[in-house]
């Protein structure tokens, strides 16, 4: 690793020099998250419609990427709790613990979108597939990861035990991927008919990825707001046990 | 008979035990900053203040439980957290479901004392320790059963199983009575007599002690003989 | 090797003595009987679904029980004597670890089979079960141990510890359940070899992670 990026790591790691960087940055990402929301829902709109499926298969354009954002935001999660506790950096763990909601949402989201696709398809609201049955434990995953950090009193030790949590589980993703869908092909009942997906055709191609896009400026518009307000909040409660102490 | 804990004063190029600068954080904040002191072998530290001025976390840190943030503890210039020692904290170690015996017995396969490799040796000496600790009628008795005072004893007994130069006490006073009292400053002096060190935190005054450090102040002082 | 020895055993003795080991027996019963008042007592259905459910309550018994894998030594200050010790703390855990594997797994895969009969479950294939739990047996206890060390400050972490240990189970129980297949084929070696490969590697891994958060633990 060059000189240069630990530089640039540590310059960020000051609080202060953050929330300067973050204060420029903040309203021209959410800008640009909404318009790219806004274009890429255009285009869902106007992408062709299933034959089979008929409308309801644009629902696949938020069902596809936000498992896409799940998965990169426990990705993200992992890498910033590994930054943190390899370079005591303070700021890894506060990106963690601001990105898991995040990522719980685009979990859930992926899993309600999953269903409602599937309602007009399966006749039921819920079926075992591997997809939906990894994201399901994937925001098992999430859970527990702010189930720790809100159970954990000082803050330090928390911040070590989420990160912990989070490294073992990232270990655990893939080796979840790779089980569920092994067991998945074991019970393969013959008459259910597997997820259909749609061949990937350039006019679904693009509007995807415009939304996969749009949902990844989102998540570091999102995060970049609960950063600020985390450390806004940590700054409040220092001031507020000065104020205790007299 | 059990050997002597190793003698520090008959060895010429000991410094006895070293600390420098040493700053502990609790919490996030600072507790113990720059702190300073030297205890030579054969003498008894009395660690004052006040609660929260970091007589516990001094003494974990010395024993390696928590980490310094700067500075070092050094005993011959070896690392202290390296070194064999003892450390009797708040808690007393012992296992409530488990009677006397089990409990020292544990503790004499754990330690892997080498006096103590035969049962025949271990039940002579536990008899002998709980004996001096009047624990004697208790020797069956499951830890829950007995009084506070019974299993600060007990806790203290760890003490005598294995030889360690260093003993670091925190509280080692409460629930003590006359009699537990007399008891510790008996085991204490001996450790002493024998080349060991002592550093005990106490809120009350440690008769044994041969100088005290105290905790909290801007810059702590270290004064020879007891206050 | 004293000193893992006395760990071993005491932390057997004092899962029996605390109930830990008679607590998970009978949960093991208490799920079985409670099943066909749900399902109704359909000796065909029970028969079909014995195996994977038994396993289900294996992983529900771990799940309700790993957070007193280590409350009672952090309460005790036993972990501040043992991180003292000469030894490598990590090996000290996986000593423990081994522990619970005895204490807790054994005593229920030995009282399985008096379970699975009273599901009607097929007589050939209680050994593949059995089989199947103590090959697995080390990697519950080693990945329970994480959720343990993770959540032992907390008071009353019990869901805690199952919310954290539960997707480590999946793979598991996935594995686990598939050894016993449709009643005609036999045993699926290939799934026992993972898991024995899961339970070796979790068994070398896990400590590093246990000792970790064990050692910032606030007492």
């Amino acid at each position: 690793m060059s000189r240069k990026k630990i530089d640039w790591l540590q310059y960020y790691a000051n609080p202060h020099n953050f929330m300067n960087l973050a204060q420029r940055v903040h309203l021209p990402l959410w800008g640009l998250a909404i318009l790219a929301l806004a274009y890429g829902l255009f285009l869902s709109f106007n992408a062709p419609a299933d034959y089979q499926q008929g409308s309801s298969v644009r629902i696949m354009f938020i069902h596809v990427p936000a498992a896409w954002l799940s998965l990169f935001t426990y990705s993200f999660i992992a890498g910033a709790s590994l930054i943190a506790l390899i370079f005591r950096h303070p700021l890894g763990h506060v990106a963690a613990r601001a990105a898991a909601p995040i990522g719980a949402i685009f979990t859930l989201a992926t899993l309600i979108t999953g269903s409602l696709w599937g309602q007009p398809i399966w006749g039921t609201w819920w079926v075992w597939d591997a997809r939906l049955t990894s994201v399901l434990v994937l925001f098992f995953l999430y859970l527990g990861y702010m189930a720790i950090w809100r159970a954990i009193e000082s803050p330090d030790q928390a911040a070590k035990m989420a990160a912990i949590l989070a490294l073992v589980g990232s270990v655990n993703v893939p080796i979840v991927k790779f089980s569920v869908d092994w067991w998945n092909t074991l019970h393969q009942p013959a008459s259910v008919s597997r997820f259909a997906r749609p061949a990937i055709h350039p006019d679904i191609l693009y509007p995807l990825l415009t939304m996969g896009g749009a949902f990844f400026i989102l998540f570091f518009a999102l995060l970049v707001t609960r950063v600020q307000a985390e450390i806004l909040e940590q700054r409040l409660r220092a001031r507020y046990r000065g104020n205790l102490n007299g | 008979m059990p050997p002597t804990t190793k003698s520090l004063v008959s060895d010429s190029r000991s410094n006895g035990l070293d600390a420098r600068e040493c700053t502990v954080y609790r919490g996030g904040h600072l507790l113990i900053e720059d702190v300073s002191f030297n205890v030579s072998g054969g003498a008894a530290l009395w660690l004052k203040g006040k609660n929260g001025s970091g007589k516990t976390s001094l003494l974990r840190a010395m024993a390696g439980l928590i980490p310094l943030a700067d500075g070092q503890i050094t005993l011959d210039e070896e690392e202290l957290r390296e070194c064999e020692l003892h450390y009797i904290g708040h808690q007393d170690g012992l296992k409530a479901r488990a009677s006397v015996y089990e409990n020292l017995e544990f503790y004499a396969a754990l330690f892997e004392a080498p006096h103590l490799a035969l049962k025949s040796q271990r039940k002579q000496e536990i008899t002998r320790i709980l004996k001096d600790l009047s624990l004697t009628s208790k020797v069956d008795a499951y830890v829950t059963d007995l009084s506070a005072g019974q299993k600060r004893r007990l806790a203290l007994a760890r003490l005598l199983i294995a030889p360690r130069p260093v003993w670091l006490l925190d509280e080692p006073l409460t629930a003590l009575d006359d009699q537990g009292r007399d008891y510790l400053y008996k085991i204490i002096d001996k450790h002493c007599a024998g080349g060991g060190i002592v550093i005990a935190a106490s809120h009350e005054p440690l008769d044994c002690a041969t100088q005290s450090l105290t905790l909290g102040q801007a810059t702590p002082t270290q004064s020879d003989g007891d206050s | 090797m004293r000193a893992y020895w006395a760990i071993f055993s005491q932390d057997i003795i004092m899962a029996w003595r605390l109930g830990n080991t008679s607590l998970a027996v009978a949960f093991l019963f208490i799920a079985v009987t409670l099943l066909p008042f749900g399902v109704g007592p359909e000796l065909a259905l029970l028969k079909r679904i014995a195996p994977g459910l038994l396993w289900v309550i294996l992983i529900l018994t771990m799940l309700l029980s790993l957070d007193r894998l280590f409350q009672s030594d952090l309460e005790d200050g036993s972990f501040d004597q043992l991180l003292l010790l000469n030894h490598a703390f990590e090996v000290i855990i996986l000593t423990k670890i081994l522990a619970h594997y005895f204490a807790i797994i054994i005593p229920v895969a030995i009282f399985l089979p008096i379970a699975g009969l009273m599901l009607n479950i097929d007589a050939s294939a209680l050994p593949g079960l059995a089989l199947s739990i103590l090959l697995a047996g080390p990697a519950l206890s080693a990945l329970g141990a994480i959720g343990a060390a993770l959540s032992a400050s907390v008071q009353r972490s019990g869901l805690l510890t199952a919310l954290i240990v539960m997707p480590l189970y999946v793979p598991i129980l996935i594995f686990g359940a598939s050894v016993i297949g449709e009643p005609s084929s036999g045993l699926n070696w290939s799934s026992l070899g993972v898991l024995a490969a899961i339970s070796l590697a979790t068994m070398m891994l896990s400590p590093f992670a246990v000792a970790a958060s064990l050692r910032g633990a606030e007492r």
